[in-house]
C-alpha cells in the first residue's frame, strides 16, 4: 500500500491518507518523505524562535509521535493538507516548550487558542508524550539486562521463564533483579530535573 | 515509610506478590494517603510508558532519519539522486577543470610521499555521530549502543556490535571506520569491499575512498592505484584528492 522506490525522497508524493498510514505503520519511506519535505521548514521556524538544530530535530520527532498517538486514538481524518496539520502540531509543541522554559516568542507569536481549536486532544497527548518520553529515556539508559527483565515482567511473564530467558539462576534471582532494576529506574526518573518540573506543573 | 520502601511495596502490589491482608492494606493506602496514591499513579504511568515499545521504536527510527539527514547535510553522504541531470555535466566540467589545474600544480611542485604519509595526509575520521535505530528485533536496540561507543572512541566495543549488522550498510560503513581507527586495515578493507559489492548505495563513494586509503596502509599500492584511478575519473567527492595521491604514488 505504501509507495516504495529509490526516488522516494524526490519523485514520489504521498497523499494525506498514505502519510497517516505510513506514520501508523512506521513506514520508512513515508517518514523519510516527511523529513525531506517538511523538516527544513520546521527547522527554519524553530531557529527563528529561540531554538537550535537539536530543538528542531526533537520537535520534529515528537510531533510525529504525537500524531502517531492521535492516529492510534481515533480515526484521524484531515480536512487540510498534511503539512498544515503537521506544522500546527509542531508549532504548538514548540510554543509550549518555550513557555515552559520561559523563553520569549517574538517572531511568530501565535495565539494558543487558535491552535488548540484545531484539535484539543493534542494538548492532552502533548502532556502524556512529554511524561512518557522522560520515562522511556531513563528506561533506555538502564543496562540491557535490566530493560529485558522489566519488559518481560510487565508482560506478566512468569519469573521462572524470565529467569530462563535472561540467564538468571532461578525465579528468585529474576525477581530480585527486577526489583533492583525498577528501583534504579525510579530513582533516575525522580532525580531528573525535568521530572520535578512536570510534577510541579500537574 | 520512605519513598524507596513505598516504591518497592507498590511494585510488589502491582506484581500480585502480596497476601490478601497486605493487598487490602495497600489499597487502603492508595485511597487515603495522597502521597502514596501519587506514587502509585507514577508507577502505573511508568509501566504504561515502558510498554509503549511501538513509540520507542518510532522515536529511534526518527532519530536515525534525523541523524542521517544531518550527516547528509554535512556532505559526507552525497544525495546523488537529487542532482539535476542538467547540472551534472556542468559539475563534471568544473571538477575536471579543478583536476587539471590541480594536476599542473602537482607536477610543478610534485613530491613523492610514502604510503603512510599519504594516508596520514588524506585520512579524516568521520565525525563521531550518535545514532539510534528502529528496534525491529531484540538485538536491534544494541546498535544505538554501538554508535555511542564509536562516539566515545571505544572502537573495539563498537565493532563487536556493528559486525552483527551485516545487511545494514550504515552500520557496516561505521564498522569499517572503526577498524581503521584501531589500525586493522585488512578487516576494514574487507568491510568496504562488502559494501561496494552492493552497488549504488549511499556509501559507495565514501567506501571507495576509505578502501583506497586502507590499501595504502596495507602497502597494496597497485590496488590503491586502481581504486584512486576509479575515484579520480568519476564524480566522486574525493576525485581531486585521489588524483593528487596518484601523482605521488
Amino acid at each position: 500500500m505504501i509507495k516504495k522506490g529509490i526516488n522516494k525522497y524526490r519523485v514520489v508524493n504521498f497523499n494525506n491518507e498514505e502519510i497517516l498510514l505510513g506514520i501508523k505503520v512506521h513506514d520508512i519511506s513515508v517518514l523519510n518523505y516527511i523529513y525531506d519535505k517538511f523538516y527544513p521548514r520546521i527547522k527554519k521556524f524553530i531557529k527563528k524562535n529561540n531554538g537550535n538544530n537539536r530543538d528542531a530535530e526533537d520537535i520534529f520527532q515528537e510531533t510525529i509521535i504525537i500524531i502517531y498517538r492521535n492516529i492510534n486514538e481515533k480515526d484521524l481524518i484531515l480536512t487540510c493538507d498534511f503539512y498544515t496539520y503537521f506544522f500546527t502540531v509542531c508549532r504548538n509543541t514548540w510554543l509550549k516548550q518555550l513557555k515552559k522554559n520561559k523563553k520569549r516568542v517574538d517572531k511568530y507569536d501565535i495565539d494558543d487558542k487558535e491552535i488548540l481549536e484545531i484539535d484539543k486532544n493534542l494538548d492532552k497527548l502533548f502532556i502524556i508524550n512529554e511524561k512518557h518520553k522522560l520515562y522511556q529515556k531513563h528506561y533506555k539508559t538502564l543496562k540491557n539486562i535490566c530493560q529485558e527483565v522489566i519488559r518481560l515482567s510487565l508482560q506478566n511473564i512468569p519469573l521462572k521463564i524470565i529467569a530462563t530467558k535472561t540467564g538468571f539462576k532461578n525465579a528468585e534471582t529474576a525477581k530480585y533483579k527486577k526489583h533492583i532494576c525498577l528501583k534504579e529506574l525510579f530513582s533516575r526518573i525522580k532525580a531528573d530535573s525535568a521530572f520535578l518540573k512536570i510534577k510541579n506543573e500537574n | 515509610m520512605n519513598t524507596a520502601n513505598t516504591s518497592t511495596i507498590i511494585e510488589q502490589y502491582i506484581g500480585g506478590e502480596f497476601s490478601i491482608k497486605k493487598t487490602n492494606w495497600v489499597e487502603n493506602e492508595i485511597n487515603t494517603n495522597p502521597q502514596f496514591s501519587n506514587e502509585y499513579k507514577l508507577h502505573l504511568e511508568v509501566h504504561k510508558a515502558i510498554k509503549e515499545k511501538d513509540i520507542m521504536d518510532l522515536r529511534e527510527k526518527l532519530q536515525t532519519i534525523c541523524k542521517q539527514g544531518e550527516y547528509r547535510e554535512m556532505g559526507i553522504i552525497r544525495r546523488i539522486f537529487s542532482i539535476n541531470d542538467y547540472i551534472k555535466p556542468a559539475i563534471a566540467a568544473a571538477v575536471l577543470t579543478v583536476m587539471v589545474i590541480a594536476s599542473i600544480l602537482l607536477f610543478s611542485t610534485g613530491k613523492n610521499y610514502t604510503n603512510d604519509q599519504l594516508f596520514t595526509m588524506n585520512y579524516e575520521s568521520i565525525p563521531a555521530i550518535s545514532n539510534s535505530r528502529s528496534a525491529n528485533s531484540n538485538s536491534d536496540q544494541f546498535i544505538n549502543k554501538a554508535f555511542q561507543l564509536y562516539e566515545q572512541k571505544d572502537f573495539n566495543g563498537a565493532i563487536n556490535i556493528f559486525k552483527n549488522y551485516e545487511s545494514d550498510k550504515f552500520a557496516q560503513f561505521f564498522l569499517g571506520m572503526s577498524y581503521i581507527e584501531i589500525d586493522q586495515y585488512q578487516n576494514a578493507s574487507v568491510v568496504f569491499l562488502n559494501i561496494l559489492d552492493k552497488k549504488n548505495n549511499l556509501f559507495t563513494e565514501e567506501s571507495n575512498w576509505y578502501l583506497g586509503l586502507c590499501y595504502l596502509k596495507l602497502s597494496q599500492t597497485q590496488k590503491a592505484k586502481e581504486i584512486f584511478n576509479k575515484i579520480a575519473n568519476s564524480n566522486n567527492i574525493n576525485n581531486v584528492k585521489a588524483n593528487k595521491i596518484l601523482k605521488s604514488l
